[in-house]
């Protein structure tokens, strides 16, 4: 976008009532540092959501908060914000700072962006969004988001996410989850999914899960615990730390290989020195596939009791 | 991302064919090949009727009319004995909804058969398939390319400590870029290590100190955006 379109669209925009709040300064952590100054921007929106429309957000640097609702709207609070211990240099940034909020046909767009003069040097000061989203829970949403938070509940639609750094945490999701996530902290609990994730570097914490999950991680660590609702499970995880606590009534066909790497079962299962262990396959149970390398798998028990290797 | 040298094929072949060689042998159980056989020859057998079998409806009444008869069964025995003809007509129906439920739980546990299991090609009939059927196991996503972000977090982390210096010195953050200084430098030397000689144990020292680092850049980030 020039910056002729964008001054033209933010013309355009102009009308919304935003909100020009110059917030309190910060409480500086350090008596000998200088306070960190705060400036913000703020923009409310209400915007029709009709089923099937697709609700996409594309935040830089952001918290998104998407919660989904029984109304047939979107609800937006947008804030902008400018972090720098000089207010001038931070209510100067702050300009830079700017958004879209769009309805197309199918979708409705939702995204922050600096736009810089040309020649002018990039703002110093910390440029964050702050996203807080109402939407039908049954509508899809497509959220991509680079060093921040990621918050998602109560949604029941088709979910996609894609995060590079920060944190990432899911609540009360059903449906359909897919994520691509990088150097990101993934913490999930009460999830009725289809859920897909491909990730790097990663951490991926998943607490109380029933449905499918298939996820690939590398260079991190994933840690699940399943209800007796899990329908399958299959990890494809290269060089990454991989534990399950299955619930003490659940029964599952497991099929666990960890290449260079180490097995720690409970003892009944005498994993000592082994890197693969498929337990006796009873029909109908759900499968828990897990491949990784060079690290360990650990199935727990409730009851605690591990065999653990060198 | 790739820190080890390729491998000649050709020249370990002489290798691979002597560790081979040397691999133990172990003979299966005699009954394996029995279990086998016999598994595969139901599975075909249940693959071959599945679609002749005839589908019915139960009628919309089912349900109340097992109720019925269940809650009868439930009442206190009564003093008088019933007459016979009633009784053979209880037992007929009684019959007919056990086979009705004996159908549909069978129908149900074949829908719900995991999706690994050798026959769940088979599509359920529409008739009975509820509005948004989740698989039981989805398909895993294609694999992460390998464009490396270590950069990008630590350009990140040193442009953010000139707009953030409270937070950047702080004992916290200190302590976590020591952290991974220490661990960048030890990155370094079991690269050394690997380029004279590699092995399983310092690969998994490796792999430790990479998810250590990935760990730590992590948390100074979250540092930073919080």
């Amino acid at each position: 976008m020039s910056c002729f379109s964008i001054f033209r669209w933010l013309n355009g925009w102009g009308a919304l009532g935003a909100l020009l709040a110059l917030a309190t300064p910060a409480l500086a952590q350090a008596p000998a540092t200088r306070k960190v100054q705060v400036v913000t921007r703020t923009v409310e929106q209400t915007l029709p959501c009709p089923p099937g429309t697709v609700v996409r957000i594309r935040a830089d640097r952001a918290t998104v908060r998407v919660q989904g609702w029984d109304q047939p709207t979107v609800r937006v609070t947008l804030r902008l914000s400018a972090r720098h211990p000089e207010r001038a240099v931070a209510e100067k940034d702050l300009a830079a700072a700017q958004y879209q909020i769009t309805r197309q046909p199918e979708a409705i767009d939702l995204l922050n962006y600096v736009t810089l003069a040309a020649g002018a040097p990039a703002p110093s000061s910390d440029l964050r969004a702050d996203y807080t989203v109402l939407m039908p829970a049954v509508n899809a949403l497509q959220v991509a988001n680079s060093y921040g938070l990621t918050q998602l509940s109560g949604l029941t639609g088709r979910q996609k996410l894609t995060q590079d750094f920060g944190q990432v945490e899911l609540r009360q999701l059903r449906g359909t989850f897919d994520a691509t996530v990088r150097y990101a902290d993934l913490v999930g609990t009460d999830l009725q999914l289809a859920f897909t994730c491909q990730a790097e570097k990663s951490a991926l914490l998943l607490k109380g899960i029933s449905g499918g999950y298939a996820m690939r991680n590398r260079y991190g660590s994933i840690r699940l615990e399943p209800t007796a609702e899990l329908t399958g499970l299959l990890i494809d995880a290269e060089r990454t730390e991989i534990s399950v606590l299955p619930p003490p009534q659940a029964q599952f066909n497991y099929q666990l290989t960890a290449a260079h790497g180490t097995l720690n079962l409970p003892v009944a299962e005498g994993s000592l020195g082994r890197t693969s262990w498929q337990s006796r396959d009873v029909p109908k149970r759900p499968l828990i596939r897990i491949l990784t390398t060079y690290a360990p798998i650990t199935l727990q028990t409730t009851a605690g009791a591990m065999l653990s290797h060198p | 991302m790739n820190r080890l040298p390729l491998p000649d094929a050709e020249a370990g072949r002489a290798h691979l064919a002597r560790a081979l060689g040397e691999l133990p042998t172990a003979e299966p159980a005699a009954d394996t090949w029995a279990a086998i056989a016999s598994q595969l020859t139901a599975d075909q057998a249940i693959a071959r009727a599945l679609p002749q079998l005839p589908t019915h409806e139960p009628a919309d009444d089912t349900w109340l009319h097992v109720a019925a008869r269940l809650n009868q069964l439930a009442t206190p025995a009564r003093l008088a004995p019933l007459p016979q003809p009633p009784r053979r007509r209880r037992t007929w129906q009684l019959s007919l909804a056990a086979s009705v439920l004996l159908l549909l739980a069978v129908g149900l546990a074949w829908l719900a058969r995991p999706a690994h299991a050798p026959l769940a090609t088979a599509t359920p009939p529409p008739a009975v398939a509820p509005v948004a059927v989740l698989p039981a196991l989805p398909a895993l996503p294609p694999a992460p390319s390998t464009e490396p972000l270590d950069d990008q977090g630590e350009a990140f982390i040193e442009a953010h400590c000139s707009s953030l210096p409270q937070v950047c010195q702080s004992g916290e953050f200190q302590q976590l870029r020591a952290q991974l200084t220490a661990l960048q430098q030890q990155e370094q030397q079991l690269r050394a290590q690997t380029q004279r000689g590699a092995s399983p144990q310092l690969e998994q020292q490796q792999v430790q100190v990479t998810i250590r680092k990935a760990t730590v850049t992590r948390e100074l980030i979250h540092l930073l955006i919080t």
